[in-house]
């Protein structure tokens, strides 16, 4: 059977790669819009400080339906109308008009990825050299509909190495259209659906598609340890909680102001971890029960969530378009109810289902000083019965990381990243001995890199990674990744 | 169309406007072997007819005044302008995001930033020194202006016609005397280099000029 992504990542079924922690550095959504710089005629640093990292002025735009207050100040391609103004005076009797962007709204773009295998880990990789070209390939959509209406989407097609044991590609699509100021003042209550949590599943001062790195981080991606069926006889086959912090289809309600936000929403959960070569990211398997989740953060100092200029005292402080002094608290959590299902190779008991109910929970900041931003993050979680009828035991994990980046030049800025996973109550047998899944998992992760932009919209990353504290092996350990990116 | 030149000279104690002690230069300003565009917010159809005075004559700082450049839609508002030396520009910010004003000093290099500023805040700068100066925003990279800084009144600012690659300036009150005229434009230059010109006093001294790019110019 031609194996997909997900038998990668979900059942560790390739010799010595570790599953625990997804290895990441896949785009979640596209990085850049460069639409927008075409539809404003105004440069990518306009909304990024260096893309896909938003400024406050590009945080506030994509909060606003991607459009700006007073927009058509701006605006230097108008939309196409799709009924004028008067119509709105005429309706029910008529349709409410609506306009759509004038150009094509479309952006592109791609990945290159080179990995160079500096500790030479043979175990887990084919070559120490590998080129991924590209890596992926996007095409991307978003735009305002007009009065309270917005929508995005994307196709991005990723072809994967795993260190050249096994090349795979495969195509995942997302898509949301959002209706703004529903009830309430401005801004207050929106209503998203479809792909959803592109930057609200998880914290939001660390989410993946705000990342500066290429990996993406331990506290959104890890999984829980899967089961190694050769350690359980006579077990054929174990679907288990396949969650982690990304994307995934649903609806979400959301509000701003200019020092707060939040959202909540609910999506299917138990993610497919066989989607198939063609798929929507995230999608889940229905089930009686539904996951929920909900986010808020806390802006201090800086521009607004809703873009209310930063006071400054001194205009004289702050002229860059990536500074925004100010500190954003943020909590996040999760609920839900994973469908677990273990399938033996015994006529008696051919596949038992039970449920495990789990929680993750949240908390982070984010410092901005000047050309200085950091990062840091807290998780505690939480599974009921992770392991189904094969364990009948809770489990807990525990997730941090510290952050820094700086901006030497607007064009390079270089970084570091601190992260730990560690699990409580790892299954194991009266003596003490692990059994179920690999010996432990708990892992410390060191990253190192340098991004360096060749233009706005073109830049290069460098990348290493340190597995600094791990009992198993990674694949990505002493790996040193090169990527150029570009978007147009 | 054609775009005329018009040019107010603050005349020196020996020549008034309208004088018929001053005399006037004029003619086509002709695109050759290129095309300008002049559409969008930072075309280049903006050209600079200037003299330089081969007199010896001193000219009087600016006296006091003030210009405006706007910055509205993320564009400066002119996008060229030519001001003598002494003149105040004042910045506004029209726009409902902040802006910045940032300059580079092309004859040195230096740059200077005035700050960076909300709505319906304007912030003023007088250029005491002659040169060409490209004022930029930190904040929209995309947005740049140019102002042209002379030591003396005689220059005027004319814009090329799109259809017919052609412009029309008149320097008028001129002193008479000998001068050399020059050219200013973001990308193209004079091809004859410079030319020198006698201004008679009630006269008019006609010269077309050619502008094309430097690789055409032998």
């Amino acid at each position: 059977m031609r194996k997909t992504v997900k038998d990668f990542l979900f059942t560790g079924l390739v010799v010595g790669f570790a599953n625990v922690v997804l290895f990441l550095m896949l785009a979640h959504t596209a990085d850049a819009m460069p639409n927008f710089s075409r539809r404003y005629q105004t440069s990518c640093v306009t909304c990024h400080s260096t893309y896909p990292i938003l400024n406050p002025v590009g945080d506030a735009f994509r909060l606003n339906g991607y459009r700006f207050e007073d927009d058509e100040q701006y605006v230097k391609e108008p939309p196409t109308e799709l009924g004028d103004e008067a119509y709105k005076k005429l309706w029910p009797n008529a349709m409410w008009p609506g306009e759509i962007p004038n150009n094509s709204g479309f952006s592109a773009g791609a990945r290159m990825y080179a990995e160079v295998d500096v500790g030479d880990e043979s175990d887990t990789r084919e070559s120490n050299v590998s080129f991924i070209f590209p890596h992926e390939a996007e095409l991307a959509w978003a735009g305002n509909l007009g009065e309270g209406l917005s929508a995005y989407g994307d196709m991005i097609f990723v072809q994967e190495d795993y260190g050249s044991k096994d090349t795979v590609s495969w195509l995942m699509a997302k898509a949301w259209i959002e209706l703004a100021d529903l009830v309430g003042p401005e801004n207050a209550v929106n209503l998203r659906v479809g792909s959803l949590g592109m930057h609200t599943i998880g914290l939001y001062t660390s989410k993946d598609e705000q990342r500066m790195g290429l990996q993406y981080y331990i506290i959104n991606s890890w999984a829980l340890p899967d089961i190694k069926l050769e350690k359980s006889p006579g077990l054929v086959a174990f679907t288990g909680n396949t969650f982690t912090h990304q994307p995934q289809l649903g609806v979400e309600v959301s509000g701003f102001g200019k020092s707060w936000l939040y959202y909540v929403g609910v999506v299917n959960g138990n993610i497919d971890r066989d989607p198939g070569d063609v798929y929507f990211m995230g999608v889940g398997k229905n089930t009686d029960t539904k996951d929920y989740y909900g986010g808020f953060a806390w802006k201090i100092g800086g521009m607004g969530f809703d873009g209310t200029n930063a006071k400054t005292d001194n205009p004289l402080s702050n002229a860059e378009y990536w500074r925004d002094d100010s500190l954003t608290l943020s909590v996040f959590g999760y609920t839900g109810t994973a469908r677990i299902e273990v399938e033996y190779d015994d006529p008696a008991q051919t596949v038992t289902q039970s449920d495990d109910d789990f929680w993750r929970l949240s908390i982070g900041a984010r410092e901005r000083y000047r050309d200085l931003t950091l990062l840091v993050g807290y998780q505690w979680a939480h599974d009921d019965n992770p392991y189904g009828t094969l364990w009948n035991n809770d489990m807990d994990a525990t997730v941090w990381f510290v952050e820094a980046q700086y901006f030497v030049y607007p064009w390079l800025i270089p970084y570091a990243r601190y992260e730990e996973l560690d699990f409580d109550n790892i299954p194991v047998t009266a003596q003490g001995d692990p059994v179920l899944i690999e010996d432990k998992q708990d892992i410390n992760v060191a990253t190192f890199g340098v991004k360096a932009h060749l233009r706005a919209n073109v830049h290069i990353t460098a990348e290493y990674q340190d597995v600094v504290d791990r009992d198993f092996v990674s694949a990505t350990d002493e790996v040193a990744y090169l990527q150029l990116m570009f978007f147009f | 169309m054609v775009f005329f030149c018009l040019l107010t000279v603050s005349m020196p104690d020996t020549a008034t406007a309208g004088d018929s002690g001053a005399g006037t230069v004029s003619g086509k300003i002709t695109v050759w072997k290129t095309k300008v565009s002049t559409q969008g917010t930072k075309s280049d159809k903006d050209v600079i007819v200037f003299l330089e005075d081969l007199n010896g004559k001193t000219w009087p700082l600016s006296d006091g005044e003030t210009v405006q450049m706007d910055q509205k839609g993320l564009v400066f508002i002119p996008h060229v302008l030519p001001i003598q030396k002494g003149t105040t520009v004042r910045f506004l910010n029209n726009d409902t995001v902040e802006h910045n004003v940032y300059f580079l000093f092309e004859k040195t290099g230096d740059t200077i930033d005035i700050g960076t500023y909300p709505q319906n805040v304007s912030v003023d700068y007088t250029f005491k020194d002659a040169g060409d100066v490209i004022a930029l925003c930190k904040l929209h990279l995309e947005m740049a202006a140019y102002i042209v800084v002379f030591d003396h009144p005689l220059f005027c600012l004319a814009e090329i016609n799109e259809d017919t690659q052609t412009a029309l300036y008149s320097l008028e009150n001129v002193p008479p005397g000998k001068y050399i005229l020059k050219t200013w434009h973001k990308k193209l230059k004079m091809k004859q280099r410079q030319a020198e010109i006698t201004v008679e006093a009630g006269k008019v001294t006609p010269l077309d000029i050619v502008i094309t790019k430097s690789k055409y110019i032998p």
